[in-house]
């Protein structure tokens, strides 16, 4: 009966759920602590502490003012000094490591508490036993916690169909290292993690020469396993449901294909990021009136629109677009508005770009 | 306008990207990016616009043009899709086109280690252009397995 119920529950999912989509999915999880968890255990403002890791896991899908939205006045490092709030509960968001817990015991040992009796602790990934020990450990610390969570997110939402671990120096220690186990099981907890939150229990398929995603299909495997077994109420895409079969997890290392990162690639986001200066997802741009920063990310519209087109259709469509926009301010302001004048002198430049384009790629792919 | 804040948000990002990409477009023309991207379609598929396949000798000597007056980075772009779609030069022709090459040594170092990825890097006969080692090329020669 029960079984029946979940199923018939879960056809009424909205299809937008079942995509799949990093981007909401870690929204969503990020949101899940907030919404569910804080609000029946404590009705005032807090303090959010982060570490390193999760400052980046968290801001790659959330902002201070959504945060703000939850009671959250003050988001702070835990590497830093930070003042007391003896009357806030504090939320710690960390990686399970020692001198992370060690700096939170530290917080609440001693005469003076730096935060009210209202602990949350979120760890990022899988909290070994050894760490969970260290905080039982702590009888001032302990009595204070109200939520202990395995959070499970430990990977950042770059696009809504990208995700990065932020393993930078990972790709040396796999290729160089004669023995990368450590690295390699790191990636495997990582993946597990994502696994988690997207809620997918998948297949595991890997490239049968190489070494690396071999052991990392293994490791993932085993792993995910332990975190299925755990968790009783975790449930995944095609548990129930027989329209959407259960993912797969394709794991390939670079030397299948080395000539990719090599070649010039003529889509708006690749060209960009191979000519112009970016700084992380920021660029600045000359205007007539001056330099300006612009962020390119997932709330740019345009640029969501665009960034996997061709240059050549974004410079038509672009040019459409203010085309359109001169003709409805045509009409709304009579044409004596000095910006509407800026814009035909701006799609008269555009045009003339157009045309130059045009010939360019009537050169080049005139096959 | 003024009652339409949407639109004027709307239409200062469609400008911001015009300014991107005009700014985009003017470095590809300076930079000529669209005669190296012709090179490196080339060299890739191992065939020319036309379809002709490609010799070994059209390629050196396509690249023996393009390498003097290009700037280090392209320069390592070039010869990286040479070395990954001969599998492999000769040491002698290697030396030949770093020579022409604005490469530093570490750039140098950097194709060498293409041998990491499993790219021969060194090879002694030589042999036609057409062979890519593309990921859709090898996935079809070979099974996957769970």
């Amino acid at each position: 009966m029960l079984w029946y119920v979940s199923k018939m529950s879960l056809r009424f999912v909205p299809s937008y759920v079942r995509i799949f989509q990093v981007c909401h999915a870690v929204k969503c999880h990020l949101n899940k602590p907030f919404l569910f968890f804080l609000p029946d255990a404590f009705p005032g403002w807090m303090v959010l502490v982060l570490d390193g890791r999760a400052t980046k896991v968290m801001s790659s899908s959330m902002g201070m003012y959504e945060l703000m939205e939850h009671r959250i006045t003050l988001a702070e490092d835990i590497n830093k000094d930070r003042a007391p709030f003896r009357d806030m509960g504090v939320a710690y968001f960390i990686d399970p490591t020692e001198s992370n817990v060690d700096k939170i015991i530290a917080d609440f040992s001693g005469k003076k508490k730096k935060y009210g009796d209202d602990v949350f602790i979120f760890t990022l990934s899988a909290c070994p036993d050894k760490i969970l020990e260290k905080v039982k450990a702590c009888r001032s610390l302990l009595k204070r916690i109200k939520v202990f969570n395995e959070f499970n997110c430990d990977f950042l939402a770059k696009e809504s169909r990208i995700f990065d671990l932020g393993m930078k120096s990972c790709f040396r220690q796999l290729f160089l290292e004669p023995d990368p186990h450590g690295v390699e099981a790191e990636i495997a907890k990582k993946l597990v993690t994502l696994c988690a939150t997207l809620k997918e229990y998948p297949i595991i398929r890997y490239q049968e020469d190489s070494k690396r995603s071999k052991a990392i299909a293994t490791l993932v495997s085993q792993k995910l396993n332990e975190f299925v077994g755990n968790s009783p109420d975790w449930w995944y895409h095609g548990m129930y449901d027989n329209t959407r079969g259960r993912s797969t997890l394709l794991l390939i290392d670079r030397s299948e294909d080395p000539l990719s990162p090599f070649m010039h690639e003529f889509t708006y986001q690749a060209m960009a990021h191979d000519l112009l200066n970016f700084e992380g997802n920021k660029i600045s741009i000359e205007t007539d009136k001056g330099s300006k920063d612009v962020l390119l990310n997932m709330d740019d519209k345009v640029w969501l629109e665009y960034k996997m087109k061709h240059v050549a259709e974004v410079v038509d469509n672009l040019t459409d677009k203010l085309k359109e926009f001169a003709k409805n301010q045509g009409v709304e302001s009579n044409g004596s508005n000095q910006t509407f004048e800026e814009l035909v002198s701006l799609s008269l430049i555009l045009f003339s770009i157009y045309i130059y384009l045009i010939s360019c790629y009537l050169a080049t792919f005139k096959e | 306008m003024w009652q339409k804040p949407e639109l004027i948000e709307a239409m200062s990002k469609v400008n911001d990207h015009y300014y991107i990409v005009s700014d985009l477009l003017k470095k590809m023309g300076s930079q000529s990016i669209l005669d190296l991207a012709k090179i490196e379609q080339a060299m890739a598929t191992g065939q020319d616009e036309n379809k002709h396949t490609l010799k070994l000798k059209n390629v050196v000597e396509m690249l023996e043009e393009y390498l003097p007056g290009l700037d280090s980075e392209k320069a390592l772009r070039l010869l990286g899709i040479f070395i990954v779609s001969q599998s492999g030069i000769s040491r002698e022709q290697r030396e030949e086109l770093f020579e022409l090459s604005t490469l530093s040594s570490d750039q140098k170092k950097t194709l060498l280690n293409l041998e990491y990825l499993s790219v021969k890097t060194e090879k002694c006969e030589e042999e036609e252009v057409g062979k890519t080692r593309g990921f859709f090329a090898r996935l079809r020669g070979r099974g996957y397995v769970v």
